[in-house]
């Protein structure tokens, strides 16, 4: 890989700067810094520098007009040149479609090629979609994923048909969204459930459909993305479930999960859930390779889901 | 003598305020930073790489050519265009941003960073509050490596790197990068190891001591073969290794919507009159396959063959029993 100097970075931050500086703005470095990258200390000697470049015969009135005060950056005209965004370059292009594929935007979303369209230089949709592949064919997902954006966005409370693993079905919800989170490759979005009466947050690859009620909301000061999904805290319930010898067991599959040494080469694992019925649902997934210790409530979840399961497959 | 980013603003103002198109010579001579005592040649050196730096920042340069001597100019096809995104459109690369430029693991940020500041070239765009981790382990080391081996892919750079096996196999090896995919929150690097001629899967986060090929950084070392796609190395968690059997799964009428979204591009859908949906795919590890399909219950039951069916309701009367007690 060819590093990029230092200079080359910091031209392309200073060249991203030029369009924000509108004459008359008064521009927080810090927010410039969000926009831009780097810190606001970077950003304060981008535009110093930047002031002191232009066009020829670098007459003050060919200048770039602008200067920091304190952590503002005061603007008086138009940059000289170059005060409007360029074309993407081929690799922030490339980028993009990564990002949308990462919001289940797949290599043939129309949204993707409009944008790899518009870069200066011909960009190679196979040739991007083959490089980086940045989620799992997320079919689907990107309808729903646009409308809780753009509720979340414009604080608007949302219907949304959304399928509760637990309980296996299919239901309706009326929630305002307020934060949304990408974990492990999913999407996933923290609101205000108005059908439950409490905070939930929601995955986004279960929601059937999301429409905007029109009504807006305000959303609290300290609202907080939905990462990591599943936070463990010394608050959840804990099960005790014995696994078999041979099982194939991870921290990363059982989130929070404390391993030992069982009986006959098992092992038993001490696991915090939220949902009885998904764990219930997970234990049974095991065919018998799984029993669930404590809780004894837990004991008749498994046994349950395993009888409708019996049942959907014709068997009593 | 003046800063070398200074220099290459200079020049970028200079192709941009200019008229018409402007010649290496008009640029050595009007432009602030290029050294009065410098000789031709280095000179030339010099604005090659300047141009190169402003390509890369997406300043496309437009060439002209006349008896011999090439001109430069920006022309409308340089600055962003129109691009009338719908707000759904604009929401969605907004969250998008606002997620993976939290995101260490995502190892294109600095040039998604640039590429929204393009998109909403204001500082009053939307920032809803979002937070990204795509993987989970080592989010940074993954992210950094990722981004380096995304550049050997998009470079067909070798790289050199040790790793340790599923099988233990521990080693240095010699790959082409052809691709990278996340899956479960892991990033994935596909290549060719040149020592065994053999396509392979990586996992990045146990990469290490990763070096690309920095001879030559223009010159490709490899082609990618020209049907390779990165898609057929994503496999379910029940595809791991070659296919034992051709299995049919249905997704019934409730759940058929639910059946793209699950299914993660394998196998083929075919939708029935009514209104359920078969699903074809290979299965590799047909226990692991009957965990997947109870996972993803309720709805989804297996059709053949028939053992498959079989093993289920096997499987759960043991649990009834066990459970049931």
């Amino acid at each position: 890989m060819a590093a990029r100097s230092n200079a080359a970075d910091r031209a392309r931050r200073m060249m991203a700067l030029l369009p924000l500086l509108t004459p008359g703005a008064e521009l927080p470095l810090a927010r410039l810094a969000d926009v831009v990258g780097g810190t606001p200390a970077d950003v304060a000697a981008d535009i110093a520098l930047l002031s002191m470049c232009g066009l020829p015969p670098y007459s003050p009135d060919e200048l770039v007009d602008a200067f920091v005060d304190g952590d503002i950056v005061r603007v008086f005209a138009a940059p000289p040149a170059l005060d409007r965004p360029l074309a993407l370059a081929p690799a922030e292009a490339g980028a993009l479609a990564a990002a949308l594929e990462a919001c289940g935007r797949g290599p043939d979303d129309p949204l993707r090629a409009r944008l790899l369209e518009a870069a200066s230089a011909p960009a190679d949709a196979a040739e991007i979609a083959s490089t980086v592949r940045a989620a799992v064919s997320p079919g689907g997902v990107a309808e729903i994923h646009a409308a809780v954006a753009a509720a979340t966005a414009a604080h608007e409370a949302l219907r949304i048909e959304y399928f509760s693993a637990g309980r296996g079905e299919v239901g309706m919800r009326v929630i305002e969204p307020w934060a949304m989170g990408v974990d492990r490759g999913v999407w996933y979005v923290a609101a205000w459930c108005r059908s439950a009466g409490g905070e939930r947050v929601f995955r986004l690859d279960r929601v059937r459909s999301a429409e905007g009620t029109g009504e807006t909301f305000t959303p609290p000061v300290d609202a907080r993305p939905p990462v990591p999904a599943f936070p463990v805290d010394e608050g959840l319930r804990r099960a005790t479930i014995a696994f078999s010898a041979g099982s194939e067991l991870s921290s990363r599959e059982w989130p929070g999960a404390v391993f030992r040494p069982g009986e006959a080469g098992g092992t038993i694992a001490e696991i915090p859930f939220v949902s009885g019925a998904w764990i219930a649902r997970r234990v049974a997934a095991r065919l018998g390779s799984a029993e669930v210790l404590e809780p004894r409530e837990l004991r008749a979840e498994v046994a349950e889901v395993s009888r409708r399961m019996l049942a959907d497959l014709g068997e009593s | 003598m003046a800063d070398q980013a200074e220099r290459l603003i200079n020049l970028a103002l200079f192709l941009a305020g200019a008229r018409g198109p402007v010649t290496a010579a008009d640029c050595r001579g009007e432009v602030i930073g290029y050294p009065y005592d410098q000789d031709d040649a280095a000179f030339a050196r010099m604005f090659e790489r300047d141009k190169d730096v402003l390509r890369a920042a997406g300043l496309a340069l437009a060439v002209v050519t006349d008896d011999e001597t090439e001109a430069y100019h920006l022309d409308d096809a340089a600055f962003a265009p129109a691009l009338s995104l719908t707000g759904a459109e604009l929401a969605t690369l907004a969250a998008a941003g606002a997620a993976l430029l939290t995101d260490p693991s995502f190892p294109l940020a600095e040039d998604l960073r640039y590429a929204l500041a393009k998109i909403f070239p204001s500082l009053d765009r939307p920032a809803p509050p979002a937070s990204g981790r795509l993987a989970d382990e080592s989010p940074a080391a993954q992210g950094e490596a990722a981004a380096a081996l995304a550049s050997a892919v998009a470079s067909r750079k070798r790289i050199a790197f040790g790793y340790v096996s599923l099988a233990g196999h521990a080693g240095g090896r010699e790959v082409e990068p052809y691709g990278l995919f996340l899956r479960e929150g892991r990033w994935y690097l596909v290549g060719r190891d040149v020592a065994r001629d053999l396509v392979r899967t990586y996992t990045v986060a146990r990469l290490t001591g990763l070096t690309v090929n920095n001879v030559k950084p223009k010159t490709p070392d490899f082609e990618r073969p020209t049907d390779f796609d990165t898609a057929a190395y994503v496999v379910l968690p029940f595809q791991y290794g070659p296919v034992r059997t051709q299995a049919v799964v249905r997704f019934d009428a409730d759940a058929a919507w639910r059946a793209e979204r699950l299914t993660a591009g394998q196998g083929e859908l075919v939708p029935l009159p009514d209104a359920s949906v078969e699903w074809r795919v290979g299965v590799t590890d047909a226990d692991r396959f009957l965990r997947w399909i109870v996972e993803n219950g309720p709805g989804v039951t297996p059709v053949s063959p028939p053992e498959l069916g079989e093993n289920l309701v096997a499987g759960l009367r043991d649990v009834v029993a066990s459970h049931g007690r």
